[in-house]
């Protein structure tokens, strides 16, 4: 499997609190990772990292067969084109339509400019809504909402439009901030069935920064868990479970709980 | 004693609910659950009097509630000690010393006794929850309102904030003599469980009483069974 994220010996300070200490890991192509640990534990730093907004003071991050330190502004808003973040609040437009903002990333002078690039020429009006109704079908969502605005819509449907807009342009790499914090159970199962979905049909790699035990046990294919500025435990669902860590164990237990509800064997 | 008959609230000719009725006896507790925009906080308002009931009642037997915002609402430019000693000094006239060993005392309890004089922006996430906690109860109210306690916070700070609420119940009690009673609001089920003696679930404009939070693991009825097990096929859409 290609490996398109890698922290090699990662190390990074803010003032005398260091909030990663020699972290390496690797990610591989169309995984599903999630990032746990409690606040304040470097799970956000991580993903900085990874779209190169933060760099390590020391070690090295490989993205898509980059190293970050190497690239240069251009090279830089490349890359991060190929990474689609999603936001814990979706973040939409609410003056635009539905149809506006999805269809905002792909107007963008950056996108247009990266399909010239690759000799291509920009998008279509009948091209762009094409799009547009492809990706909100991923996220099942229907036509009707195409010209509402974001405030004529549940909080859970905007997550989806919000969903739709980063994937838009084809990212990648999808990632997650805590896609699912705050939210109903109800709601929670179905984004987190939404990231499982996507991920496995358009090949794409996941990265999820989370609190949701629940949601890791559920559709993870790899588990890190930072805490104390090291990577705590690291591996699949099965692997997680039999952890003794204490820490692990206590952020098991309701979600294993939870499990048993919701999956009653 | 909180006693709500046949409530509703409307805005812009939209009801949130029109037909609630909740009981919570003194020194009891209850967790209301429910979808985002199902009108929890709605709900606490109008216990609190900042929102008037469109119709039905609304009666709580006393007029010292203290309620915890899902923000926080700390004054951000004073120190961690100063934001109960402002309500002390306008709300009931008790300055100095005495008003200084209050707070620390309800500082101490929440486990902010060592940073007395921080800025509320040098605290956690968990910290600044627990400092609203300690101002909502340093006027010693008799009912208090939680709106989201444990919101954004991670699992394990969660839970212990839970404990703290419950735990901040009896030692309340002891202080005062007087026994308090509490209302927590969440979408967390596992809060929800920690924190109510009675459950509830307010979704599409009902107030469905679950019972205990055992009864609530195992209820049969549609709604609570869904919610609590995040299940996509069901009532709640």
């Amino acid at each position: 499997m290609r490996e398109v994220i890698a922290f090699r010996s990662c190390s990074k300070s803010f003032g005398k609190r260091s909030i990663l200490s020699d972290v390496s890991f690797s990610i591989a192509q169309g995984e599903i990772v999630f990032v746990l640990g409690r606040s304040g534990m470097g799970k956000s730093v991580t993903l900085k990292h990874i779209i190169g907004v933060m760099k390590p003071d020391s070690g090295s991050v490989e993205v898509l067969g980059k190293n970050l330190a190497a690239l240069d502004g251009r090279g830089l808003s490349d890359l991060r084109r190929k990474c689609g973040m999603v936001f814990q609040q979706p973040a939409l437009l609410d003056s635009l339509t539905v149809f506006e903002n999805v269809s905002f990333g792909l107007r963008s002078p950056e996108f247009v400019q990266s399909r010239r690039d690759a000799g291509l020429k920009p998008l279509s009006e009948s091209e762009i809504r094409a799009r547009v109704l492809e990706v909100l079908g991923l996220v099942r969502l229907g036509t009707e909402i195409l010209d509402k605005r974001p405030p004529q819509i549940s909080y859970g449907m905007q997550k989806r439009v919000s969903l739709a807009r980063t994937l838009a342009p084809g990212p990648e790499i999808l990632l997650f901030d805590e896609p699912t914090t705050g939210l109903d159970p109800i709601t929670t199962q179905s984004v987190n069935q939404l990231v499982r979905e996507l991920s496995r049909k358009l090949r794409v790699t996941a990265v999820v920064v989370s609190h949701d035990m629940h949601c890791a046990l559920q559709i993870a294919d790899q588990i890190l868990v930072l805490d104390d500025a090291k990577i705590l435990a690291k591996g699949s669902v099965d692997e997680i479970k039999q952890s003794q860590e204490p820490l692990l164990i206590e952020f098991l237990s309701e979600a294993l709980e939870n499990l048993r509800e919701v999956e009653p064997a | 004693m909180i006693r709500i008959q046949s409530a509703g609230k409307q805005f812009d000719s939209n009801w949130v609910f029109e037909n609630v009725d909740l009981q919570v006896r003194t020194g009891g507790s209850a967790a209301i659950v429910g979808p985002s925009g199902s009108g929890k906080t709605v709900l606490l308002k109008m216990i609190a009097g900042l929102l008037t009931p469109d119709r039905g009642e609304v009666r709580v037997d006393t007029h010292d509630i203290g309620m915890l915002f899902q923000r926080n609402a700390l004054f951000d430019s004073i120190t961690v000690i100063e934001n109960l000693l402002f309500p002390l000094r306008e709300r009931k006239q008790i300055i100095g010393t005495p008003a200084r060993e209050l707070a620390r005392q309800y500082l101490e309890w929440v486990g902010l006794g060592h940073v007395l004089d921080h800025m509320p922006e040098q605290l956690s996430g968990g910290m600044q929850k627990r400092l609203g906690i300690a101002r909502a109860l340093v006027l010693a109210p008799t009912v208090v309102l939680y709106d989201d306690p444990t919101a954004g916070l991670d699992p394990v700070t969660s839970r212990k904030i839970a404990d703290l609420i419950r735990d901040l119940q009896s030692k309340a009690e002891s202080a005062s003599g007087k026994k308090t009673t509490y209302i927590a609001v969440t979408n967390d089920i596992h809060r929800a469980y920690q924190l109510g003696d009675q459950l509830y679930l307010l979704a599409q404009g009902q107030l469905i009483q679950g019972g205990t939070p055992i009864q609530v693991r195992e209820s049969r009825h549609p709604s609570i069974r869904q919610f609590v097990r995040g299940l996509q096929e069901g009532p709640l859409q």
